[in-house]
């Protein structure tokens, strides 16, 4: 029975994909930079993977890149907009901090920042319409908001952009922080119609300090520094060959029990959901959310109520901290969600992997009931 | 075994009178303490302290226990030598290099020639070790009046060098005016209040209230770091953990939203007292700086001091926020206790607290809450966390 249900925070790495890192560091450890017998066996390694992964997500091999993490991505891409001349960009007010904290920074640098609002978490594609202007050159909307799991119409919001630019402005580059959507919602980059993506290995049972860049132009593209020119020169830095082994098996293996997971998944979603109901707790997370997340309004500070959990053995994530002065990073998103500061406060987050069973969701609620 | 010699300079120590003697056994006891497992033996020749310390101590010790033991304004580390004028001099080139002697600035030379027996006179000595300086220094001026540097030598049994002395604490031995109990919240204020008493010649235990879940533990853990630190100048500390969720709770729900915070204050100091009782303490000492919160107005601490009979020592009643800031970075508490870990989660504070409670008012309140058996039961649960005098935890 597994009691960790902070998985929108980490997973657990799971023992294929530990054991390819293990592997790869021993059979494939030369550099693919080299040109020796074994910096080509590392190379054409690399390749396979990123040939493995691709095709299991339905792009071509040469659109993705590895990068340290989602936040690595993240950067690589909002850095690059200080080379342009600055114009608008316009990110939600429920992006992750990886984002929004680029937005004081551009703004420093003449960029005209613009947040969409998010009521009830959701993006209104009509309102991101009225926003564009002939100098916008960035949109970016998560894909799966990490505190709640409100899933964004993403195919809705790149066709008010799309929509935007024939009527003869530029080319508007569309990205999406998809961290907590491969492996857990429906999710096809290509049929969305996203520009640049970003995700991470440890939010999928791979290994922490491993993540993927998707770029659906790479030749446009053009990073700070293309520094020792790995990764076809949008990401420097010997590649982590080892990490990007075990992050193969993580994809795949979400990928590929998608189809069995999510039924599962979705019923003990609703299983808890009905429980927390029962106990009269207000649900925060709406109904078409990632089911692999809820957050919910707790009796108590949010703090409090996950250490009480805590002490039963149950992980789960607080959105505030326990202060007077102090608001943490899910309760500002909550409350840009336009959600009242008192339940913001007692907002409790609980996130679900493939370990979660049937036992794990019995034992969550009966310590549920039994903490007031 | 070879010894190392620190001379120490005693502050206030030597205005008392009758029971002067009192108070240097203690500073004594004090420094051996510390100083411990090492060996140390303290002498007392013209005013002054020589100790001798077991050469295996290393000098970064030494330091840190000089720098942390109350009753001494200054110390300086003595190089010994045969009492030879070569043997003085080459001394001398060795050891100023690490000293503050710079060619930038003046320097004096001061010799005490108690062993009068040897055959150059202080005069002699001094120009002898003025040559060292400048040879050393080319363009360093002499200052007899008042000096950047000065060079110290004494001719006694043999001959000893120093430069100029480090600060210590000032005050009086720690040990010397009885105990108190300091009631520790992990804020920046509370340490600094117990380093002042103990530059008073205080001893004191330590007081945590503790609210798991309501508080973390990180909170608890933060409170002993802060604990570990003010122990070296309080020559060690017990800290005695209450847990009182119980009776936050009790306020919370029995009490009035208001008087939230007074009746924690007015419980705090019932506990106070009872194990101030028990452990020998005659004194409360609080951090507690005028009109800083809302329960820190006359008409709130002079509430919360009817609630015991023990006397209620506020060491920073009249300072500002700067000043307490100063003396926490002075002693190190500072970067730990503004670290994020709230010592009183927002749940039992009360949004609009009262600040002019009515004495008489609030005491009758406080009883009705009638909480003797909760704070029996604190008191009981209690747990106990030691620190020896270089702040170390120890098995209680």
């Amino acid at each position: 029975m597994d009691l960790y249900f902070d998985n929108a925070a980490t997973t657990r790495l799971s023992d294929e994909a530990l054991e390819a890192y293990i592997r790869t560091e021993k059979e494939f450890f030369g550099n693919p930079s080299s040109v020796h017998r074994e910096g080509i066996k590392a190379k054409k390694e690399l390749e396979r993977i990123r040939a493995s992964i691709a095709s299991a997500m339905g792009i071509q091999p040469s659109s993705l890149f590895f990068t340290s993490g989602a936040t690595d991505s993240i950067a690589s891409v909002f850095s690059s907009l200080l080379f342009n001349e600055p114009g608008r960009i316009i990110i939600s007010s429920i992006e992750h901090e990886a984002v929004a904290s680029w937005l004081p920074i551009l703004k420093h640098h003449g960029w005209d920042t613009v947040q969409l609002k998010a009521k009830g978490g959701k993006v209104d594609p009509d309102e991101l319409a009225s926003l564009l202007t002939p100098d916008t050159k960035l949109v970016a909307v998560m894909a799966v908001n990490n505190v709640t799991g409100a899933v964004e119409d993403i195919k809705a919001l790149t066709e008010a952009v799309r929509e935007y630019e024939k009527k003869g402005g530029r080319r508007i580059f569309f990205f999406s922080d998809s961290v907590q959507a491969l492996g857990k919602v429906p999710y096809d980059i290509t049929s969305l119609g996203i520009d640049g993506a970003s995700f991470s290995g440890h939010k999928i049972n791979g290994p922490r300090g491993i993540g993927m860049l998707y770029l659906r132009n790479p030749s446009a593209f053009r990073p700070l520094a293309p520094a020792g020119g790995q990764e076809h020169g949008k990401r420097g830095g010997t590649e982590n060959l080892p990490a990007i082994a075990a992050l193969e098996k993580a994809v795949l293996s979400w990928i590929e029990r998608f189809d069995e997971e999510q039924p599962r998944i979705k019923a003990l979603n609703r299983k808890i959901r009905d429980a927390l109901t029962m106990q009269g707790l207000e649900i925060l997370s709406p109904e078409n959310a990632s089911p692999y997340i809820i957050s919910f309004v707790s009796p108590l500070p949010s703090e409090v109520y996950v250490r009480m959990l805590s002490d039963k053995g149950i992980a789960a994530s607080s959105g505030s901290a326990c202060s007077n002065n102090a608001k943490g990073e899910g309760e500002k998103i909550l409350l840009s969600m336009g959600i009242r500061s008192n339940k913001a406060r007692n907002a409790v987050r609980i996130s679900f992997s493939g370990s979660t069973d049937e036992e794990s969701a019995e034992a969550l609620i009966k310590a549920i009931k039994e903490i007031r | 075994m070879k010894d190392k010699l620190y001379l120490i300079k005693e502050g206030e120590i030597s205005l008392k009178g009758g029971n002067r003697n009192l108070f240097e056994k203690r500073l004594r006891h004090n420094i051996k303490d510390k100083l411990r497992p090492y060996s140390s033996e303290i002498d007392k020749q013209k005013g002054r302290l020589y100790a001798y310390i077991s050469e295996e101590a290393s000098d970064e010790l030494v330091e840190k226990v000089l720098k942390t033991t109350t009753g001494l304004t200054g110390y300086a580390k003595a190089y010994r030598t045969e009492k030879d004028i070569d043997a003085i001099k080459a001394k001398a080139r060795e050891i100023l290099p690490s000293s503050r002697f710079s060619s930038n600035g003046s320097f004096r030379i001061t010799v005490k020639r108690e062993d009068k027996t040897f055959p150059l006179t202080s005069h002699d000595i001094a120009i002898e070790l003025a040559e060292v300086v400048t040879s050393l220094y080319p363009d360093i001026k002499v200052d007899l009046d008042n000096p950047d540097y000065t060079l110290t030598c004494e001719i006694r049994n043999e001959a000893y060098l120093y430069t100029d002395e480090e600060k210590g604490e000032g005050g009086l031995p720690s040990g010397t005016a009885g105990k108190g109990m300091l009631l520790l919240s992990g804020g920046i204020d509370s340490p600094v209040a117990g380093y002042m008493m103990a530059k008073r010649g205080m001893r004191a235990d330590a007081i945590y209230f503790h609210a798991y879940p309501y508080t973390s533990e990180l909170a608890l853990d933060k409170v002993k770091t802060l604990a570990s630190m003010i122990a070296p100048y309080l020559q060690g500390l017990r800290l005695f953990v209450v847990p009182f969720t119980e009776g936050q709770l009790h306020i919370r729900d029995k009490g009035y939203e208001e008087e939230a915070t007074l009746m924690f204050r007015a419980a705090m100091m019932r506990t106070t007292q009872i194990l101030a009782e028990k452990n020998g303490a005659g004194a409360i000492i609080t951090g507690e700086a005028l009109s800083q919160v809302a329960s820190q107005t006359i008409d709130a601490m002079s509430f919360t001091d009817s609630m015991t009979d023990l006397l209620v020592i506020r060491p920073l009643v009249g300072m500002d926020k700067e000043e307490i800031i100063a003396k926490a970075k002075h002693i190190g508490t500072y970067e730990t206790s503004i670290l994020p870990y709230e010592d009183c989660c927002v749940v039992f504070s009360p949004k609009h607290p009262i600040t002019r409670p009515v004495k008489e008012v609030s005491r009758r309140h406080f009883e009705e809450l009638d909480m003797d058996g909760i704070i029996r039961k604190a008191v009981n649960d209690t747990v106990i966390y030691s620190f020896d005098a270089n702040g170390r935890e120890i098995d209680a």
